[in-house]
């Protein structure tokens, strides 16, 4: 390497890492204007945007989703969202309860309404499809040594029927109770 | 002219010389081959236990239906739904497309841990791994943001002139070069930024200190895999652990430079990471950093190093800023 590309090589790199400061900081530059917005897509597509708090949240619950399917005999199973073909895909379906907390409240119905038609297309038993959102928060080691339970508030929840076939035409595929 | 700053003792000239060789010393590629051999397997092995899913993860009938995964997720960057749209004047349909899309992209990654056409590979990989995690963000987690990142940096750096095919077919050079250093070098710093800044927002917090974050995370229902209440009756074990990953994630910025220290924390953070793996359930994400570490730290890219891992530090050396091979480096 000659010595312009170098210093050419060294200027992009030291913005390049900049970058990855500033991100790794929580910094937002969407909102700066239009150099804002391109160094942010720069950082979309390189990585260079990315934060880094991995275990930080303040509160100390997630959120976990229960579907449970009910057929024409009225029995009822809880089913899991993913295959169960492995561990890797069972912790990914299971981020999907976090965007449940949504403020909007059209998205987490639309949502739910989601995740009830692949539940309808997975068990075609099903007459009923009873989404459950919980918020799970894990108690303390002081509060574990007095005998205390993981506190489970409910968060969110809907059900679903699959209307009967003459039905299906006029009112679509799903609908929430 | 070159020489005279060679010759110049003044702190400015040294500090230059210092610089230049700590980012231009000639460098084998053999970190960077081992990276790119390292992640193209994790990545590999990820998409063959996940491959069940895809439909289900990425087309319109799937989990996310019609347009819902467009509101998830960065409003900038390509997603599936984009490239069916170019496919689908070809007669190509949705799932076809999918298979395709997922086809190139484990195609991609093999011709990546090859080594052949390496560049084109790892652009082909990145741009189709970023396409996946934006079309179903809500599924994404740490070990995508990692996987996306050293794609990135695999189009760059010269990963594909050691242990690679086109080492072997093409006969592209293996001599020692500054580009592999330097891309070594903006690695290392990516990852040691990554650290300090998540140890760092650790910290901020009181359940990192008192060592209730660990007992609670391990009490989560997405990351339970033991019971571990016993932890409560000791909470002394908990409390090290938290502080252990404290000083392990901020001291990396430092301590992973000296070699005398090196080793230290190498072994640290490979055992914090095979811990998350194994206690917390993310296998993927414990092993791609521990690739990544072991790789970018643990690998030596001194072209006289024929042992090429854990070099012994020799008498009087202290800092990779003084190891023999970066001394034949030029100026700037």
């Amino acid at each position: 390497m000659r010595s312009i590309p170098r210093r050419w090589l060294l200027v992009l790199s030291a913005a390049h890492l900049l970058l990855v400061t500033l991100g790794a900081a929580g910094v937002e530059l969407h909102d700066v204007g239009p150099i804002g917005r391109l160094l942010d897509h720069y950082g979309l597509a390189s990585g260079a945007g990315c934060e880094y708090g991995f275990f930080t949240s303040r509160d100390h619950g997630q959120f976990v989703l229960h579907i449970d399917v009910i057929d024409a005999e009225g029995r009822q199973t809880t089913r899991s969202l993913d295959t169960g073909a492995s561990h890797e895909a069972e912790l990914r379906v299971a981020h999907i309860a976090n965007e449940f907390e949504t403020k909007k409240p059209e998205l987490r119905r639309e949502l739910a309404r989601s995740i009830a038609a692949k539940m309808f297309e997975r068990h075609p038993e099903a007459r009923e499809v009873v989404l459950r959102v919980e918020y799970f928060v894990a108690v303390s080691m002081a509060e574990h040594q007095r005998g205390r339970e993981p506190r489970v508030t409910p968060f969110y929840d809907a059900r679903f029927r699959k209307p009967r076939p003459r039905l299906e035409a006029r009112h679509g595929s799903a609908h929430s109770g | 002219m070159e020489a005279p700053i060679l010759d110049d003792p003044s702190p400015r000239a040294g500090a230059r010389r210092a610089l230049d060789v700590f980012l231009f010393a000639p460098a084998t590629a053999r970190p960077l081959a081992a990276l790119r051999i390292g992640l193209a397997s994790v990545l590999l092995v990820q998409a063959a236990v996940v491959h069940a899913e895809f439909l289900d993860w990425f087309s319109r009938g799937g989990l996310f239906q019609g347009d819902l995964a467009r509101t998830f997720g960065p409003t900038f960057g390509p997603r599936t739904g984009d490239l069916l749209a170019w496919l689908s004047p070809l007669g190509v349909g949705e799932a076809a497309g999918l298979r395709a899309i997922g086809a190139a992209y484990v195609v991609a990654l093999v011709m990546l841990g090859l080594g052949l056409f390496t560049r084109a590979a790892a652009a082909l990989a990145w741009f189709l791994h970023w396409t996946l995690m934006n079309s179903a963000t809500p599924l994404m987690y740490g070990v995508d943001l990692y996987a996306h990142i050293f794609l990135f940096y695999a189009i760059w750096v010269p990963a594909g002139r050691a242990a690679s095919l086109d080492a072997m077919l093409f006969r592209a050079s293996r001599a020692p070069t500054a580009g592999a250093r330097f891309g070594l070098r903006i690695m290392q710093i990516h990852l040691c930024i990554s650290y300090f800044a998540s140890g760092v927002q650790k910290a901020t917090l009181i359940d990192w200190w008192n060592g209730e974050l660990i007992f609670r995370a391990l009490s989560l229902p997405d990351y339970c895999r033991f019971d571990m209440s016993w932890l409560a009756h000791y909470p002394a074990i908990s409390q090290l652990a938290c502080w252990a990953t404290l000083a392990v994630e901020i001291g990396y910025c430092v301590f992973i430079w000296p070699r005398r220290t090196r080793r230290l924390w190498l072994v640290a953070v490979v055992g914090l990471h095979l811990g998350i793996a194994v206690f917390l359930g993310l296998h993927f994400f414990g092993i791609l950093m521990c690739v990544l570490n072991v790789a970018l730290f643990g690998i030596s890219p001194e072209p006289g190093d024929q042992a090429a891992f854990f070099v012994a530090p020799a008498p009087g050396e202290s800092s990779t800023l003084t190891q023999p091979g970066m001394r034949r480096s030029k100026a700037l």
